[in-house]
């Protein structure tokens, strides 16, 4: 019996095969090719290699038989085989080839991943982060310690299957709780806070260039206040009490509030807040911990105490706005770097500018507007159960928790274990308070915490709370609030109309940003950005500190056509585009949108802009820091666009060799074609390269150009664009105004497919295969009925049997 | 010279008394060392995207990563000339590369450095790595059983990992990227009483046994691939488990206070010699106060898509990581590679000086340490032919001091199993190796 039951799980299950038609497919297209040049050798009469292929299986959903196609597919695509002096197959045919057996093999490799079914999904670090913020009430940043996420193959951070658990990331999820209930649960009497408030600028910081003398704070300048003998740790509150000067024709002046150390000749400060615009006078206040920020040798060091900066960061390109610069390094006579030069550069001083005109600062810490604080009292409530019947009062206050944490109605069961816990631990502590945040630590670091768990088998509907979580991770990246909680025990949400009214309703809500936010970073890949080092020697005036606005410049686009219920296709192209002061000055449009905040305005009529393909993101994430690059180019617009990425390249594929001396006087898409000469190269690049070559009329950093720069050593020199390429099928397309009408014009369902199977992967955390095909073509359809508009798209995704299925 | 930071448990505890010093209670392995024998240690360094690797009498071939003879009496590239001045205590080793590992996509490589194994499909796993097999013997006399440290964090994805290190069912063990977390969690005591902190970490464990107990219990409800995934989580509490119970045998002990003033703590990406050379000091200090004896560091990864890594060779002058890789057979594109390689080769001569100048017993802690130091590609996208070196070791019956070249037959597990029998005695092999590499020995 026991040899039967080993025997039955040793034996694969897959139940998957190929399709009839692809055999078909192999036994009258591909076969007679590999007939012609290859079976001679490996065939029935020799087998080279020990390879025999004419009667080899081609089951490729077997391990070993897709491995031997696999080589046969390496070796073709590289020109190894057959070898150089047997008859040679024409471009055509091996294009057969190749074509069936990529196509095949990857479908069969998708394939049987699946069938493992989808495993539980850990909550990713943002989710976490979320998660914990609203759980506890306290704002912490919970997820600096995590391990960063890996991708999956589809360019998502929220796979289930990829996702991990490691003792390490388990260690700091224990470890982070801990953290963050010492904040949550407070112990004792109110802390007497130290209190500090100014009405003028401190005169401490003059090492820092731009500090104002008086009140009035001009683009770049910064107001600053200097403390000593405050806390290095617990909450705190600044006060800013500011009136606003505002001129005509530009935007309101823009605060950014930082708190800092100096411990030796630089500052080290971080932002509290988000910069903002101020366009009232008013007094704002920012709350945050101290001990988020990094004091080493607590504050004691060469300059001790804390500063806050209040700054004026409004650029519009128009004033005399002078971003802070890192001190320049003097040349001695003998050429060494001589000291740091620290002088304050001359203000500026231009009245008719947008500015702050700061009243007082306050600063207080630790902070508390009530005590115990309400994060206390929602987790501990007070109750005089607490004094008759300890035991009765923690199974209580734990059930409300565990609710909430676990995202479902608890059971007795649940608590029983957890309760165990408690009364073992409790003799160990003084009070209730320090056993409590040690019990809801183990809460928190508990499989039902971490994972989304949907008990029970697949395929079948999921539960009121599951579909709960489902919708608020997709829509919020973060737990089910109150409202959804209570549909779910009411069992409601999965009427339909209830259903869409929620989606709605999440939508408006700004906790929707979390969705655009990391929807738009997976999806166009933003983090590309950050991996590339803008090489100065090419774009010397290129400001590191764009790549901030650049990136959010995508996902406020996003916002525009989702809020205001656009038709996605303007993702393809638009008239309009969504950027702030700085960017539009960056795109040659200056005073375009004279806000710091970003704002969708009207294209003129010679811009360049409009749609995805032309924005800064996604052209700088595809340089290579020098230059642009046509490949990676076409390698993100046929993913991220058209979800039709081209295979990765085989192994051992040789470097162009190119000994022309002369290669780099050519044009990109001339070197190009050099390297599609090369027999290895030209199968995969005639499908890649002319879907890059229209970009190249946008350089390394996103700007528009006619002329490419090239260096040879410290010799530079210019070579002239050109940006006419072919796209599969013999269509030529000049520029990047014809790549955008050509995709509007013929590839507009292939776009609206792509997004939906996009927006469907990130909603369901999992890779798609082809018997979700179905289900992908049907949102599809939808979404293109309903004018491609997004609110709808996500709708036809919530509505659809993979969102509401296990 | 530096005296290495030999552990003797009794002066510890003198010094330790009435300080209230304690350690953090995780990752603390094994019983505190009875200070017999030295200590032996490894330490892995990779590179992405392989190197310039050429033959006498080719143009460019100054630029070589490997030298161009072989033998004792071979010379040193303008590539690797920073490691002239350790010229007994390194050995290049042409011609190795994992025998299983070359079918495979030419960027696919990095996750098998140190494990050899295929991961081209239909597989979907990984194997034990090099440095684990060692982990149980080196980590039993030290605090924390290694390091693994990468530019990128975290484990990446499959073929494309942020990590030398796995586990023995092949699951990637997570990399630290930030050098102030590595830091904190390895040199900075947890503050606290002792006995607050015995409390803590009896508390802790008596949690796990029953997070342990509720997770089992929920496993029998699940599905196939869900119980695949709570096995990495029951697992991952069983690790913290063991951990826990062993650090109480540490509590006693301080953490050697260190001085880190030198090292640029918040280095990151944006400036990678200050980056790479915190990576270094802080091996160098686990080393040398013999908090671990494993080390592996992956100075990026084999994706342009998304290493961090993949600007490092521009933020130091010389072009895109994927450019310069591939652009090796364009005009000046040997000397951009050789120039990178140059850069990478000087940052090692600086761990290893740090190293060279710390005396161990009647040698010093570079003799005593095996570092192994390469790439999984030669050329871009080709998984043969990789750029090895060895470095120390001598004090650990590992010859040095030699240029070796072998023939695409010899497996490089072979490499890897020699060290490894140096290191931590008695396997009978690793992975598809077939014998020791005699010329090593």
């Amino acid at each position: 019996m026991k040899y039967l039951i080993i025997l039955f799980l040793a034996l694969p299950v897959y139940s998957a095969q190929m399709s009839k038609a692809s055999m078909a497919e192999y036994n009258s297209n591909v076969k007679p090719i590999l007939d012609k040049y290859c079976f001679s050798c490996h065939g029935e009469k020799k087998q080279k290699g020990k390879i025999r292929l004419d009667n080899f299986s081609i089951d490729l959903y077997n391990d070993q038989v897709s491995e031997t196609w696999h080589d046969v597919l390496d070796l073709m695509n590289t020109g190894e085989m057959p070898p150089e002096d047997e008859d040679q197959p024409s471009l055509k045919e091996l294009d057969v080839v190749t074509t069936w057996l990529s196509k095949e093999l990857k479908a069969a490799t998708i394939a049987k991943k699946s069938l493992g079914g989808n495993p539980i999904r850990r909550l990713t670090r943002y989710e976490y982060q979320n998660t914990m913020e609203e759980l506890l009430g306290v704002k912490l940043n919970y997820s600096s310690d995590l391990p960063p996420e890996g991708l999956s193959a589809d360019g998502f951070k929220n796979n289930g299957t990829s996702m991990q658990m490691s003792p390490l990331q388990l260690e700091f999820y224990l470890k982070t709780a801990r953290k963050g209930l010492e904040k949550a649960i407070v112990v004792g009497n109110k802390p007497k806070p130290y209190k500090y408030q100014t009405s003028k600028p401190s005169n401490k910081n003059q090492t820092k260039r731009r500090a104002s003398n008086d009140n009035v704070i001009t683009p770049g300048e910064l107001f600053g206040v200097h403390m000593l003998n405050h806390p290095l740790k617990g909450p705190f509150k600044i006060t800013v009490k500011t009136k606003v000067q505002k001129i005509p024709g530009h935007g309101a002046p823009r605060m950014r509030v930082m708190l800092g150390y100096k411990p030796d000749v630089t500052i080290t400060e971080a932002p509290v807040y988000k910069d903002f615009d101020v366009n009232e006078d008013g007094t704002y206040t920012f709350s945050g911990y101290l001990d988020e920020f990094n004091m080493p040798n607590g504050n004691k060091g060469k300059f001790p105490g804390l500063l806050i900066s209040i700054y004026n960061v409004y650029d519009d390109g128009t004033l005399s706005f002078k971003a802070p610069k890192k001190p320049k390094k003097k040349k001695n006579k003998k050429g060494k770097k001589g000291k740091e030069e620290l002088k304050p550069e001359p203000k500026v001083v231009q009245k008719a500018e947008p500015a702050l005109i700061i009243e007082s600062v306050e600063f207080e810490s630790p902070y508390y507007a009530s005590w115990p604080p309400k994060h206390h009292n929602d987790l501990l409530p007070n109750s005089n159960l607490k004094k008759t019947d300890e035991t009765a009062y923690v199974a209580g206050v734990l059930k409300t928790f565990m609710q909430r944490a676990y995202r479902r109605k608890v059971s007795n069961s649940d608590i029983t274990w957890i309760m165990s816990y408690f009364k073992r631990i409790r003799p160990d502590f003084p009070n209730l308070e320090k056993t409590m945040r040690e019990v809801f630590s183990i809460v928190l670091a508990s499989p039902d915490f971490l994972y989304r768990l949907e008990p029970g088998s697949s395929n079948t509907p999921v539960g009121q709370y599951e579909l709960a979580s489902r919708l608020s991770y997709f829509l919020w990246s973060s737990m089910p609030d109150n409202q959804l909680f209570s549909l779910a025990t009411k069992g409601n949400l999965k009427d339909p109309k209830v259903l869409n009214q929620q989606i709605d309703r999440m939508l408006k809500d700004k906790k929707s940003w979390n969705f655009i936010d990391n929807f738009t970073t997976q999806w166009l890949d933003l983090d590309g950005i950050d991996r590339v080092a803008v090489n100065p020697q090419f774009y010397p005036k290129f400001d590191n500190t764009m790549k901030v606005d650049i990136r959010e410049e995508a996902k406020y686009f996003f916002a525009t056509i989702l809020h205001k219920d656009l038709s996605a296709l303007n993702f393809l192209d638009s008239d309009f585009m969504v950027v702030n002061n700085r960017l539009s000055r960056y795109y040659g449009e200056k005073g375009k949108n004279p806000s710091g905040d970003f704002k969708m305005v009207p294209l003129s009529p010679d811009s360049r802009r409009g749609g995805l393909l032309t924005q800064a993101s996604m052209l700088l994430a595809t340089s290579t820091g020098d230059d642009s690059h046509p490949i990676k180019r076409a390698v993100w617009l046929r993913e991220r666009i058209l979800h039709d990425p081209p295979s990765p390249p085989p192994p051992d594929v040789p470097s162009i060799d190119s000994t022309d001396p002369d290669f780099h006087k050519l044009s990109t898409k001339e070197q190009l074609a050099v390297h599609r000469n090369v027999q290895a190269c030209v199968r995969c690049h005639r499908g890649i390269d002319g879907w890059g070559i229209p970009f190249e009329e946008f350089d390394g950093v996103g700007l528009y150009r006619t002329q490419s720069q090239r260096a040879v050593g410290k010799k530079k020199f210019t070579v002239k664009v050109d940006a006419s390429g072919e796209l599969p099928g013999s269509v030529k397309v000049n520029g990047m105004e014809e790549l955008k009408k050509y995709l509007l014009k013929n590839e507009k369902e292939r776009f609206a497919h792509a997004l939906a199977n996009k927006v469907l992967t990130y909603a369901l955390g999992r890779t798609l295969d082809i018997t979700d095909e179905e289900v992908v073509d049907e949102i599809a359809k939808k979404f293109k009925a309903s004018g491609y508009k997004l609110n709808n798209l996500i709708k036809a995704v919530v509505n659809s049997k993979l969102f509401l299925q296990k | 010279m530096e005296k290495s930071w030999k552990l003797n448990r009794r002066t510890l505890l003198k010094s330790a008394a009435g300080l209230g010093l304690a350690l953090p209670w995780l990752e603390a392995m094994g019983e505190p060392a009875s200070a017999k024998t030295l200590p032996k240690r490894f330490a892995a360094v990779y590179f992405p995207y392989g190197a310039y690797i050429s033959t006498k009498g080719k143009e460019n071939s100054e630029w070589s990563f490997l030298p161009l003879e072989t033998g004792k009496d071979f010379q040193f590239t303008k590539s690797n000339q920073s490691m002239s001045a350790f010229k007994d205590q390194v050995t290049f080793i042409r011609g190795l590369s994992h025998p299983l590992c070359r079918p495979m996509g030419g960027h696919n490589t990095a996750d098998t450095f140190l494990t050899g194994s295929s991961m081209k499909p239909p597989n979907t796993s990984n194997t034990i790595s090099l440095d684990q097999v060692m982990a149980p013997t080196l980590g039993k006399e030290t605090r924390y059983t290694g390091m693994a440290l990468s530019v990128d964090g975290g484990i990446g994805e499959f073929t494309r990992s942020h990590t030398l290190s796995y586990t023995r069912t092949g699951h990637p063990i997570p990399s630290l990227a930030k050098p102030r977390q590595v830091f904190e969690r390895m040199f900075v005591m947890e503050k606290g009483r002792i006995n607050a902190q015995k409390k803590q970490l009896a508390n802790t464990e008596s949690a796990l046994d029953l997070l342990m107990d509720h997770s089992k219990d929920l496993m029998n409800k699940m599905g196939k691939a869900d119980k695949e995934k709570m096995d990495e989580y029951l697992y991952s509490v069983r690790s913290i488990e063991k951990r826990v119970n062993r650090s109480k045998s540490w509590l006693d002990v301080p953490i050697p206070k260190v001085d880190a003033s030198n090292i640029d703590l918040e280095a990151d990406d944006n400036k990678p010699v200050e980056f790479i050379r915190a990576m270094f000091d802080l091996t160098y200090l686990a080393f040398k106060t013999d908090l671990c004896r494993l080390s592996t560091f992956q100075i990026g990864s084999m994706n342009g898509a998304t290493s961090i890594a993949g600007k490092f060779p521009s933020a130091v002058g010389l072009g895109n990581q994927h450019k310069v890789a591939h652009g090796a057979g364009k005009p000046g594109g040997a000397e951009a590679q050789g120039k990178w390689n140059q850069f990478l080769f000087e940052q090692m001569a600086y761990f290893m000086k740090r190293l060279k100048e710390t005396k161990e017993g009647n040698t010093s802690l570079l003799d005593r340490t095996a570092i192994l130091f390469g790439s999984s590609n030669s050329k871009t996208h080709n998984n043969t032919n990789y750029p090895l070196m060895l470095a120390g070791g001598n004090d650990l019956g590992l010859k040095m001091g030699q240029s070796l070249n072998y023939g695409a037959d010899v497996p490089m597990n072979n490499l890897l199993y020699t060290v490894m029998n140096r290191i931590t005695p008695g396997h009978q092999s690793f992975g598809d190796s077939t014998s020791e590499l005699s010329e090593l020995l």
